[in-house]
């Protein structure tokens, strides 16, 4: 019998430290903004009246990081692409790509954090967008956030941020999240922020299918174990 | 008899994955701890093709779970795709 309780212990103890071992990958997607000029002419009175036409416009409207890395290099020669037999991109490059692609986004497509809350809310963007492996963030991931997990994004942001002024809304840590509850909601990732999350503010006409102006910016989440 | 007992929960809890103690039935957050964080970095093939309608945009991006390159400082998460990225434990 003894032998039986000491199996059990050593059992106990090795799941313990195999579970602490468990490191992961997570990453927080550049933002996918909306190119504004389509949206106003999708809202209000406008706004789709199917979920497929909603996902068109969403699809229509949307610009990710890597297309803007693309499309934006002819007009902003300090972007750097990586080509397929390339060495990796140094951190001064990383940084250089990514504060000229906050300038171009806004400079030569329109782009703002001004999505309409109802297309966020109906549509899949994260997945349509980046992938099917990624998603919107939920209110039980920013709860497993720490101190440290905040902090570093905060720091990265500033730290890649040129000081163009238009490019600013690019480095927003206001963004949109599903709340437990299932509702679409807003999400602080400043450090110390308090309400962490908290519900959206008012669109410009004061419902859902009208544009928002708060500098909420859709980020997406992906969670990959590293093991 | 009571061994058996005892290492049956142990089998049990091992399995589960529960954390000795919660005690309330709810499942705790995770303890996290941040760690030096690596930049993914892998080229972007066609990020024209993704935007094509009906292409799942994974299959032609770059994939993100894959560390490629270990850099430090403040934009050590920092990846090609714009995204930030950081390593943490589940413990």
């Amino acid at each position: 019998m003894k032998t039986l309780a000491m199996t059990g212990l050593a059992l106990l103890i090795l799941g313990s430290a195999a579970r602490a071992t468990a490191d992961e990958w997570v990453t927080v997607s550049a933002p996918i903004f909306p190119q504004v000029l389509v949206l106003y002419e999708h809202e209000g009175a406008n706004f789709p009246a199917t979920i497929d036409e909603e996902a068109a416009v969403a699809h229509a409207a949307a610009l990710n990081f890597q297309s803007l890395l693309v499309e934006c290099q002819a007009d902003y020669p300090g972007i750097t692409l990586l080509g397929p037999e390339d060495p990796p991109l140094t951190p001064e490059q990383l940084t250089a790509n990514f504060d000229l692609v906050a300038q171009c986004s806004y400079e030569k497509h329109t782009a703002k954090p001004y999505w309409i809350p109802q297309l966020v809310d109906d549509v899949d963007i994260c997945g349509t967008e980046l992938g099917s492996e990624w998603r919107l963030p939920t209110e039980e991931d920013i709860a497993t956030f720490t101190d440290e997990d905040f902090a570093f994004l905060q720091e990265t942001l500033t730290t890649v941020a040129g000081g163009d002024w238009w490019g600013g809304f690019y480095f927003s840590l206001r963004i949109f999240v599903r709340a437990s509850d299932g509702s679409l909601v807003m999400g602080d990732l400043t450090p110390g922020a308090a309400p962490r999350i908290q519900p959206l503010p008012s669109t410009v006409n004061g419902t859902a299918t009208s544009h928002l102006e708060g500098g909420i910016v859709l980020r997406c989440l992906h969670v990959a174990s590293a093991e | 008899m009571r061994s058996i007992g005892v290492l049956a929960s142990a089998i049990a809890l091992v399995l589960c994955g529960c954390e000795v103690g919660a005690g309330d039935g709810t499942v705790p957050p995770a303890q996290v701890r941040m760690e030096a964080s690596a930049p993914v970095v892998q080229p972007v093939l066609s990020p024209e093709a993704a935007r094509e309608p009906g292409v799942d945009p994974s299959v032609v991006l770059p994939a993100v779970d894959t560390p490629v390159v270990v850099a430090t400082g403040p934009t050590a998460g920092l990846q090609y795709d714009g995204s930030i990225a950081f390593r943490r434990v589940v413990k």
